[in-house]
């Protein structure tokens, strides 16, 4: 559905996307993901057709974004950034407009509203001017407008920033609902949020494509077991002692506390090891106040690969890539 | 041609919508009547009443009309708003000339308002000769310089995000076309043939024959262009400012 082709695009000397390449199937759900600056916003505007690409090609839909940018443009719904709306206008005043934009015919621009308006809780609030409305309903207002000519493909553009716990539940559940329909790509800097809702990750650092995998996969390419945190009462390298000689057992980090020590386990080759450490805590009669595992979040994911390449070198396409001047140089 | 009028009818809404429509109609209707009354007596014959009333309105659009168009297109930059309207299936050139039409619509009625005073209390006190034909032309002339300097205004605005800066930039460009090139016209320093030229450019030499009741088709056809080449830039300007 969308498909990118060594897309780049420069800002003078600034390299904001470098040679971005990836598939995105229809009815794929996608976040993109990175830190602020990372060229998030760049990519979709190229994607949007916005933003002419310095090189490389963008398709949407089977249709190429300056070439075909019209019929592209029609397929799409697109939410920016910052939600930007005519504060003079009235909700349905502003939808009935986007309606006509494209250029759907009266009745069907009428049901198409109803539909968003009661989809995005907006009936409240629709004859409403857009100056007088909270942060939050003129997202559900941006997000009504993007989703009202039935486009093919969405994309959302930080779609939960500056929202409450509530309304970004509200996003995520709408998101949930569009699956399957519609092919979505939603970026965000913040993982968890993204997490939960979408089939894949593209993790962009540096206007390059770090990481394309499941939730799942990109977790497994970070951190190959799972950690085993504990608590118990007992002098730290004790507990380093009952614990190293334990079997697949890769590595043990101990920390002492108020009489308490905490360990972080790690296993080797995905092992269970929860079985193994509590029946040798039990045996030695320590009293144990914590045990639980931890799986690596996207969290950790995203900090791995964006922060210390060097230690991941293997997953990171390029590590070097962290600087513009090393990238100049290349080149 | 659809799509245009609804970003015409958009814009125009939009301006209905903000104090600075009325605030400029309100000044506008005021200096109408101010210049009329100033040249205007009962009983006496009205022609050179209404070429000082329209030459002296021509002067003062140069300093009121940018101040409606400065937004026009900046405003959609500084917000954010042309990335939505920019990524609907419309061109370039239907939201420039859109918004162009939603302004000069709003144009159109402010001037409507004061000049249908006037012309009531000129054909009410004039038996002889009350000029209506005169009337209608400089009618038709305001409209047309209102046309061309709301196209520059418009190119104004797609340069920038800042509206004073527009604003500026507008005045300045249609004091060169008015004020400088009155100046030029009656410099005795040049050639004929130069201030001949001169003379084709200035707006106010162009309206001031629409205000003494000629229509001529070279003087339509001045309007027409001049307005139409500065569309063309606005477009052009908006299409370069996404290329950077």
């Amino acid at each position: 559905m969308i498909q990118l082709e060594n897309l780049v695009k420069r800002f003078g000397p600034i390299v904001a996307v470098d040679d971005l390449s990836c598939t995105i199937e229809a009815g794929a759900v996608v976040g993109l993901v990175g830190p602020n600056g990372a060229g998030k916003t760049t990519t979709i505007r190229m994607i949007t057709g916005f933003l002419p690409p310095t090189a490389g090609s963008a398709t949407v839909a089977g249709y190429d974004v300056m070439q075909q940018s019209r019929e592209m443009r029609r397929r799409i719904g697109y939410m920016p950034e910052t939600t930007p709306l005519y504060p003079e206008m009235r909700v349905c005043e502003y939808l009935d407009f986007r309606g006509r934009l494209y250029r759907m015919p009266r009745r069907k621009r009428r049901q198409r509203m109803d539909f968003v308006i009661d989809r995005c809780g907006l009936a409240p609030v629709q004859r409403r001017v857009i100056s007088a409305l909270s942060r939050g309903n003129r997202q559900r207002v941006g997000l009504a407008a993007a989703l009202l000519h039935e486009p093919e493909v969405l994309m959302l553009d930080e779609p939960t920033a500056g929202l409450d716990p509530n309304q970004i539940r509200e996003v995520r559940q709408l998101i949930e609902e569009l699956r399957g329909r519609q092919t979505v790509l939603v970026s965000s800097h913040i993982l968890p949020e993204v997490e939960r809702t979408v089939d894949r990750v593209m993790v962009i650092g540096h206007g390059r494509l770090l990481a394309d995998d499941t939730v799942a996969g990109l977790r497994a390419k970070v951190d190959a077991g799972e950690e085993l945190l504990l608590e118990v009462a007992t002098d730290p390298a004790a507990l380093r002692r009952l614990l190293e000689p334990l079997p697949d057992v890769a590595s043990v980090d101990i920390k002492g506390r108020d009489g308490w020590a905490q360990a972080v386990v790690k296993a080797r080759n995905g092992t269970d090891l929860r079985p193994a450490v509590a029946s040798a805590v039990a045996g030695s009669g320590w009293t144990l106040r914590e045990m639980r595992s931890r799986h690596a979040t996207l969290e950790d994911v995203f900090r791995k690969i964006t922060v210390d390449t060097g230690t991941t070198a293997a997953n990171a396409p390029d590590a070097e890539s962290k600087t513009p001047q090393v990238k100049g140089a290349r080149q | 041609m659809p799509l245009t009028l609804d970003i015409a009818r958009r814009e125009l809404m939009s301006f209905y919508r903000s104090p600075i429509a009325y605030v400029m109609a309100a000044a506008f209707a005021l200096l109408t009547c101010y210049f009329f009354f100033l040249a205007f007596e009962p009983g006496q014959p009205v022609s050179g009443v209404w070429q000082h009333t329209f030459g002296r309105l021509v002067q003062v659009m140069v300093f009121l009309l940018p101040a409606l168009s400065m937004r026009l297109i900046a405003e959609e930059f500084r917000s954010g708003t042309i990335e939505t309207l920019m990524t609907a299936p419309v061109t370039d050139t239907q939201v420039v000339v859109g918004k162009w039409l939603g302004a000069m619509g709003l144009y159109a009625t402010m001037l409507a308002l004061p000049l249908a005073a006037i012309a009531l209390v000129a054909f009410s006190h004039v038996t002889r000769d009350p000029g209506g034909g005169q009337f209608l032309a400089g009618a038709a002339g305001l409209l047309m310089v209102g046309g061309v300097f709301m196209a520059i205004g418009l190119f104004a605005s797609a340069m920038t995000q800042n509206q004073i800066v527009a604003w500026i930039l507008a005045v300045v460009m249609l004091s060169v076309v008015t004020f400088v090139t009155e100046y030029l016209y009656a410099a005795r320093w040049l050639s004929n043939e130069i201030r001949e030229v001169v003379g084709y450019v200035d707006v106010t030499q162009q309206a001031g024959a629409f205000a003494r009741g000629l229509i001529q088709p070279a003087g339509v056809a001045y309007f027409v262009t001049v307005a139409g080449l500065f569309l063309f830039c606005a477009v052009k300007a908006v299409e370069s400012r996404r290329w950077r």
